[in-house]
């Protein structure tokens, strides 16, 4: 790993102020950012540590809203009652992540602002990906079993963040600092697929951060599930998964269903949501449903596995919260 | 000179010395058919009667649609070039979403799903209908190349040149659920408030850099598909290709 400078800013203005300056990384869990530096994927020159701010860790309520703190570990979100109660998708997700080790290191904002996990990317011999400046994408032509359903361009990186699977389920806003203030953005607009730069994952400028994370009351406390499938049980990221939230018994007045790892960002099925809308969830609406689910969906040469996956996952998220 | 100064030379260079504008066409125009009558409309119709008489750009854009697997590379690769060197960045070639096109199987025993596309852009025609109305001296044809381009820094965005634009695209954006925001092959940028078109990436080393990173041209370059024309090239531009671009 090359030599860097390491900060550690006691307020958000100084965090923001010393961002500002070269290539410089935020660091707070540091699950994602060390492994990117060790690989040599992200240039960097200095490092600043949000930990030594305080109060950015709190899991509370306010305003009738869930709102949660950017470096709230993994861990104390999915054991939170709080977040149990009022948030379960978002609680099921956080447990879904990595392994104990990570979830005990890993912040929500680092969760959200990770970056993907494409085995193309993290190669080290394939310095011409697009996400690392370069001007090829190799999964287009090929190993693709991980890669977007949807959305691809250029770049077919899926999103690999399981919070954020459940935080566009739940309608969340997510709070960002820089050095005119704070601003709030949708979770839908928070994340940018390739076609609007395939550079980033996320809307943050470099001298930009996570503070907050705001759940509205609208969907916080409504019936909300996570489901996630991979290979392995723990320390794995989706294949498909499933964030999705409802509001209205036994008729449904309104539906939020996001699919992971099936797009370069969270992806809404609003084709499913539409359909939703004024239907009881019996058995064959839940199935049309799911069907609805991957309409439009372009596999490339070996994902198309996903569209089946997803299918079952949206199917079982609905039958659990028809129950 | 690097890329960044080497395109504002592009934009600064003075309409009326080398590259053809309106303000020349008119001008030439004029003499051309000996009009007396000094009127805006008499102004229009000498430009159109010299647009006709525009030397032909060297080359443009063909796309096969046949070998277009829809991964939106040339869209993204054009914007990302455009706007690095101070351009709009609305991508000037479009994948257009054409259920009916068929894979040809070479690519299609790679990835059968993914057909019905097809890559379009402006077909540099040979009477350039969007230049003579061009209010400004925003659109131009470079004398080296032909090329028919605009001027984004003259592009006052009055709309005229998609108006006189003669080709639409035919079927919906395959990006963004189909939503249009032109129906031309000169585009409306609402963040810079310009229109752009293709102008086959003029001044850039390398030529056009859809072409250059297009998967499937370089799928085929390396041999891995075996295909006797690309999927984007670069063609004579002439009466008869007009034609047969899609």
């Amino acid at each position: 790993m090359k030599s860097f400078e390491h900060m550690s800013p006691t307020s958000v203005q100084e965090a923001v102020k010393m961002l500002s300056v070269g290539n410089a990384r935020v660091i707070a869990g540091g699950t994602d950012l060390l492994g990117i530096m060790k690989d040599g994927l992200l240039p960097t020159d200095r490092v600043v540590d949000l930990k030594a701010i305080p109060g950015l860790d709190k899991i509370r309520e306010e305003s009738g809203e869930l709102r949660i703190g950017a470096l709230a570990r993994i861990g104390d979100l999915a054991s939170s009652a709080l977040v149990q109660q009022k948030a379960p998708a978002l609680a099921a997700a956080a447990f879904a992540v990595a392994s104990p080790q990570i979830r005990n290191a890993g912040t929500l904002g680092g969760n959200l602002a990770q970056k993907v996990r494409c085995w193309y990317y993290r190669d080290a011999d394939r310095a011409d990906c697009y996400k690392r400046n370069g001007s090829y994408c190799y999964a287009i032509f090929g190993q693709s079993e991980l890669h977007a359903l949807f959305d691809g361009a250029a770049c077919f990186a899926v999103t690999p963040s399981d919070t954020a699977i459940a935080l566009s389920a739940l309608a969340a806003r997510i709070v960002v600092a820089g050095p005119k203030g704070e601003r709030e953005v949708g979770v839908d607009d928070f994340f940018i697929g390739p076609a609007v730069d395939y550079m980033r994952e996320v809307a943050l400028a470099a001298d930009e951060i996570i503070v907050d994370v705001r759940i509205p009351s609208t969907w916080s406390a409504q019936p909300s599930v996570f489901l996630k499938a991979a290979p392995r049980k723990a320390i794995d990221f989706a294949r498909g998964s499933v964030g999705a939230a409802v509001i209205g018994s036994p008729v449904i007045q309104k539906a939020r269903i996001s699919l992971g790892a099936v797009a370069p960002t969270p992806k809404r099925a609003t084709a499913s949501e539409a359909f939703l809308e004024g239907k009881r969830l019996d058995a064959a609406t839940i199935a049309k449903a799911a069907e609805l689910a991957t309409e439009g969906a372009k596999p490339l040469a070996n994902n198309a596995y996903k569209i089946r996956l997803t299918q079952g996952l949206v199917r079982q998220a609905l039958t659990r919260l028809a129950s | 000179m690097n890329e960044v100064q080497r395109q504002a030379s592009i934009d600064t260079q003075p309409a009326e010395t080398d590259a053809v504008s309106r303000r020349s066409l008119v001008t030439g125009g004029l003499a051309a058919v000996g009009a007396v009558a000094v009127g805006v409309a008499a102004l229009g119709r000498a430009a159109n009667v010299a647009a006709a008489q525009q030397p032909l750009a060297k080359q443009v854009v063909s796309a096969d649609p046949t070998l277009c697997v829809g991964c939106l590379a040339c869209e993204v690769n054009c914007s990302t070039w455009h706007a690095s060197v101070g351009r709009s960045a609305e991508p000037r070639i479009r994948i257009l979403a054409t259920p009916a096109v068929a894979l040809r199987t070479e690519v299609a025993s790679y990835l059968p799903t993914r057909a019905g596309f097809s890559p379009a852009t402006c077909k540099q025609c040979p009477t350039p209908w969007c230049l003579p109305n061009c209010p400004t001296d925003g659109l131009r044809i470079d004398p080296a190349t032909g090329n028919r381009y605009i001027n984004e820094a003259e592009c006052i965005a009055c709309g005229k040149c998609e108006v006189d634009c003669p080709v639409e695209w035919q079927g919906t954006w395959a990006r963004n659920g189909g939503a249009k925001i032109s129906s031309k092959r000169v585009v409306y940028d609402p963040a810079l408030n310009v229109y752009a078109k293709c102008d086959l990436c003029i001044g850039r080393e390398g030529g056009p850099v859809c072409v250059e990173r297009c998967p499937v041209n370089l799928a085929i370059q390396s041999g891995y598909i075996k295909s006797a024309n690309l999927c984007l090239e670069l063609v004579a531009s002439t009466e008869e290709q007009w034609k047969k671009l899609v």
